[in-house]
């Protein structure tokens, strides 16, 4: 396993991840690929070797770390992961649609009125892929998490959206759509006569609604309409709901942390990650830096003899560089973000399979050596 | 040259989506094909391959043989709007309702419909307008989730849909999608364990569930190793020695892990992978594409020899 190279951890020089840990919410944002749920998963280790109460909620967690988290497919029940030494956290994943179901049950007036919305095929079809609704979703989750009041540190890890504000802003944005004249125009079209103001404009929008009815089939707009008015009955609940749920995220007891590799690609939109979070009034406790190269240094006299040495030297001269170029590269992300690097974890040539894979990380996110607590 | 004329290229966020369209792109414009570049996510990181700050939101020339565009979601429907209404004040009046744009926003699937009736005018755009046909259009597209989800839009309003203007639109979408000697859908993945997972799985949808043309699977960023087989052996065997030999480990373990994952997609597909080299930096302009345009020529019925998997870049079966 790659140790640490002094010119990276001189130019990185993290500032340590405990003031982190002691917020009641930490939220792991990123593009997609750059181990976000490994890092979530590793953040919560370091809360429970703390001695906190710990979870994890993952999104879509690769198969192996699943398997060490304890999850398996389409499960969302909460699992007990036992990191050794007495030590244990919670993990678990996040399932959109069922935690949609959820929601239309708790909300609805009666248990006919979630059964009409569960039997609206535009709910079957769409509410696993409505606008932002796993974004939606994963706030709600973390919502339910805070409310039992179980646990001392959330780690949340993210979905793969292009931009923060689907996440943030998604339980408003269902919301908005809800409560905006779609809604009314979607139950009654023709509300779109109130808009007229002469004879003549009533009939030429008179044409269009017809225009508009054999355009898109009577059908789906009964369906919609009938979607929409059995939601609209929810609103308040939803509302009310959105509202703590973006109180909770936008509180001081919530901390974001942007995730990255040393990839210039992955570099640029973390950079523009940023930028949005502060658009949104949010401002990120720091970056962690995942997968960047670095070796010890080596004078390495006695294999000298060994007939491969050249091709080794030139390989770890090659990768030594790159290391270099990197701990330079995040530095400069840091610098123009204004944000103080966190930690960072080595590249591994084989992504983490097993609750020691996640110890490590975690033991490496927070600068003390591997098993140690 | 025969092949199909729609790309749709699709992957994980940070597989390459981009940099395998504006390769593709590349590698058609030197045959001489006039080739439309569609920037589905439009954050411009597809024009600069090409020097350009961002496409504009109307199909214009790049350089010879190459044009782009980028969608702007907010022209969409008053593009179609005013395509399908024989009459312009009509198109113009039903715009100005604001209640009109926000139907236009909740109706679910009115997006992904919208989107891909543009990119269907696009590839045919017809006879009236036959000037503007191009041989290839080539789209940027959404990451694998939001595309499959395009996918079976049609599908889906089909089913909400039982006649009118609108039903003729989605069936004639729905035939262009599904022929497979107009439409190929490329799956870009990166040879780790989350992305193959995923192109299996939307190899498995887009073929067995969707009856779609896939292309056989791009794997990007393959990890070389500079070391031949006996080598890696023999540095295996000997241990922990020092930093040195870990980093020797490091690229052997990491090609090893590339090639079980690759081996593994090739099994669950039947399909061979097309592998992209790991360049040392990601390509910042077109003249660093072309590593990965010879590699890609094998995806594209070209009459030219399949030679990817030759050099350090085979993987052993």
């Amino acid at each position: 396993m790659p140790s640490r190279d002094s010119f990276v951890q001189s130019t990185l020089s993290p500032v340590g991840i405990g003031a982190i840990l002691e917020h009641k919410i930490v939220l792991c944002l990123g593009c997609g690929g750059v181990g976000k749920t490994t890092i979530a998963a590793a953040l919560a280790v370091a809360a429970a070797e703390r001695g906190k109460r710990a979870a994890v909620l993952t999104v879509d967690p690769a198969r192996r770390l699943k398997t060490a988290l304890g999850l398996q497919a389409m499960d969302h029940r909460v699992h007990s992961v036992a990191l050794g030494a007495g030590l244990s956290m919670d993990a678990l994943m996040l399932d959109t649609k069922r935690m949609f179901d959820t929601l239309v049950e708790r909300f609805a007036a009666t248990p006919e009125a979630a059964a009409r919305i569960f039997h609206n095929r535009i709910y079957q079809e769409l509410s696993n892929e409505l606008a932002g609704s796993s974004e939606y979703m994963a706030m709600e989750k973390l919502h339910e998490l805070v409310s039992t009041g179980r646990y001392d540190t959330i780690v949340l890890d993210t979905p793969p959206s292009a931009h923060v504000a689907d996440l943030l802003a998604a339980p408003n944005r269902l919301l908005t759509l809800l409560a905006s004249r779609a809604v009314k125009i979607l139950k009654a079209p023709t509300v779109l006569l109130d808009e007229a103001r002469s004879a003549a404009a009533k009939v030429s929008l008179q044409v269009l609604i017809k225009a508009l009815e054999r355009l898109t089939g009577l059908p789906l707009l009964r369906d919609l309409a009938d979607f929409v008015s059995g939601f609209e009955h929810m609103l308040d609940g939803f509302a009310r709901r959105a509202r703590e749920t973006q109180e909770l995220v936008r509180s001081r007891d919530t901390a974001f942390v942007l995730v990255t590799t040393p990839h210039p690609q992955t570099m640029r939109s973390t950079y523009l990650f940023c930028q949005e979070l502060r658009e949104l009034g949010c401002e990120p406790s720091g970056v962690i830096a995942n997968q960047v190269l670095g070796f010890d240094e080596s004078e390495d006299t006695e294999n000298k003899a060994d007939p491969l040495f050249d091709k080794l030297w030139a390989n770890y001269e090659r990768l030594r560089a790159l290391g270099r170029q990197q701990a330079r590269s995040l530095r400069a992300l840091c610098n123009d973000t204004h944000l103080p690097l966190l930690a960072y974890t080595p590249a591994l040539a084989r992504p983490p399979g097993s609750v020691r894979d996640l110890r490590h990380i975690a033991s490496q996110l927070a600068g003390t050596k591997p098993g140690c607590t | 040259m025969r092949d199909a004329k729609l790309f749709l290229i699709t992957g994980k966020g940070g597989a390459g989506k981009t940099t395998v369209a504006a390769a593709l792109g590349s590698i058609f414009a030197r045959y001489k094909e006039r080739t439309l570049l569609v920037e589905s996510v439009a954050d411009g990181s597809l024009a600069r391959l090409f020097g350009q700050e961002r496409f504009a939101s109307q199909p214009h020339m790049v350089r010879d043989h190459l044009f782009g565009v980028r969608v702007d979601p907010s022209l969409l429907l008053e593009g179609y709007v005013s395509r399908i209404l024989p009459l312009p004040w009509l198109a113009q009046r039903l715009l100005a309702s604001s209640a009109f744009r926000a139907l236009g926003a909740a109706a679910p699937g009115v997006s992904e419909f919208l989107l891909l009736e543009r990119i269907a005018m696009w590839v045919d755009p017809g006879f009236w307008r036959r000037r503007e046909r191009y041989h290839r259009v080539i789209v940027d597209g959404p990451a694998t989730g939001h595309m499959l989800h395009l996918l079976r839009a049609p599908r889906q309003l089909l089913n909400l849909v039982p006649g009118g203007p609108l039903h003729r639109s989605l069936l004639g979408i729905q035939a262009l999608l599904s022929d497979p000697q107009r439409t190929r859908i490329v799956v870009v993945t990166l040879p780790e364990e989350l992305g193959i997972e995923e192109t299996a799985e939307a190899y498995r949808v887009l073929e067995g569930e969707l009856f779609l043309p896939v292309a056989p699977p791009v794997v990007n960023r393959t990890p070389s190793c500079p070391f031949q087989a006996e080598e890696r052996e023999r540095i295996l065997r000997r241990g922990d020695r020092g930093p040195v030999y870990a980093a020797a480990r490091y690229v052997i373990e990491r090609r090893g892990l590339a090639e079980v994952l690759i081996r593994r997609l090739r099994r669950q597909i039947g399909r061979k992978p097309v592998l992209l080299p790991e360049l040392e930096r990601p390509p910042t302009k077109e003249t660093a594409l072309r590593p990965l345009a010879l590699a890609l020529e094998p995806l594209l019925d070209l009459g030219t020899p399949a030679t990817i998997e030759s050099g350090s870049h085979a993987i052993p079966r």
